[in-house]
């Protein structure tokens, strides 16, 4: 099963990012961590395909109780 | 699950999900669980996706572009705020803080009117012990010794008044004004009266204080939690208010931990030592 979505829940919105070039195996080894750090690298792996901002605070915070409550 | 949230993951997700199967990595299990069932997508909270978010949430500001790099710290400052205020405003049920504070005060108050009314006996006791026989109610103890004072002061004068005080028993008044007189105690200086009748006055108006926080607690009760009260009584109800933390908490309670509320210590010494754990423990006061 490769990842090829992920949901980025921020404080100021979602975005839903596409993820290329996810390594299943290796992901432990030190080098692909490391890529992580380095963001010419990890620009690679993941591109935003839509970011959703939260209209006000207070649809903020409905999302925020929603999403740390997992529903 | 949240419809905006939804409405952004089915706007996205359903174009690409026909073409191709769709995973999509989430940070919480639960988040994603909810997502599996609220929209059909397959999603994965493995460490694998968990490292992926890292990264992002390391370089959300670049990634998500057209945001200032303050910006995103401003949101979080802001949504840390009002997330723990609105947290707060959920658990702060005024009336029954007010109620497990009652309790929890009169218990102190009733260890301290025992404490203090053993004191005021052995002290005033020096000067006149077969008091002690006579009146063996801890309160009217008190109030009798402040009323008397000095026992050689004690005549027929006072007998209407001490009647009083001894719930208008005037034979019991008149016992104790025999006892006064034929008293074996040891007379006490001036200093030493005005010691022990502050000391009784003090006494007093502490168990008059427990008698109205006694009202208070069962007119609050009788406010906050009346079904409570009818089904246990106030200070049981209260008390069980105080051990869950909150009316909300003990309505949540299953009846399996409402049945062992008080009784905590004895559960945990026998799973600890594989024994008989209690079975009930009603609240019994």
């Amino acid at each position: 099963m490769t990842v090829t979505h992920v949901l980025f829940e921020s404080a100021s919105g979602y975005a839903v990012f596409e993820a290329k070039l996810t390594e299943q195996i290796g992901s432990k080894s030190k080098a692909v961590q490391e890529s992580f750090q380095d963001l010419a690298k990890f620009g690679k792996m993941v591109s935003l395909m839509s970011f959703a901002p939260f209209k006000s605070a207070a649809q903020a915070l409905e999302n925020a109780n929603d999403v740390s409550e997992g529903a | 699950m949240n419809d905006y949230l939804k409405d952004i993951l089915e706007l996205n997700l359903s174009k690409a999900s026909k073409k191709s199967n769709v995973v999509l990595a989430v940070a919480d299990p639960l988040l994603g669980k909810s997502i599996k069932d609220g929209l059909n997508l397959q999603v994965d909270v493995s460490e694998n996706s968990q490292s992926l978010i890292r990264g992002i949430r390391l370089h959300a500001s670049k990634l998500l572009k057209g945001l200032q790099t303050d910006d995103l710290r401003k949101a979080q400052l802001g949504l840390g705020h009002s997330y723990s205020r609105s947290k707060l405003k959920f658990n702060v049920n005024r009336v029954d803080n007010m109620i497990i504070q009652a309790i929890a005060l009169l218990d102190q108050l009733d260890k301290d009117v025992n404490l203090f009314s053993m004191r005021i006996r052995e002290w005033y006791g020096y000067h006149f012990p077969e008091l002690v026989r006579l009146v063996p109610d801890n309160h009217q103890y008190a109030r009798v010794a402040q009323f008397i004072g000095n026992k050689d002061t004690l005549d027929e004068e006072k007998l209407a008044d001490l009647a009083e005080i001894v719930d208008n028993d005037s034979t019991l008044a008149q016992n104790i004004l025999d006892a006064a007189r034929g008293s074996m105690g040891s007379g006490l200086s001036e200093i030493d009266m005005l010691n022990i009748s502050a000391f009784a006055t003090r006494v007093v108006s502490i168990s008059d204080y427990r008698k109205s926080l006694v009202s208070y607690l069962s007119e609050k009760m009788n406010s906050v939690a009346p079904s409570l009260t009818a089904l246990l009584g106030e200070r049981v109800g209260a008390r069980l208010i105080s051990h869950a933390g909150s009316l909300t908490n003990l309505s949540k309670y299953p009846a399996s931990t409402v049945q062992i509320l008080g009784a905590e210590k004895a559960l945990f010494r026998a799973l600890k030592t594989k024994g008989n754990t209690p079975k009930v423990r009603f609240y019994s006061f």
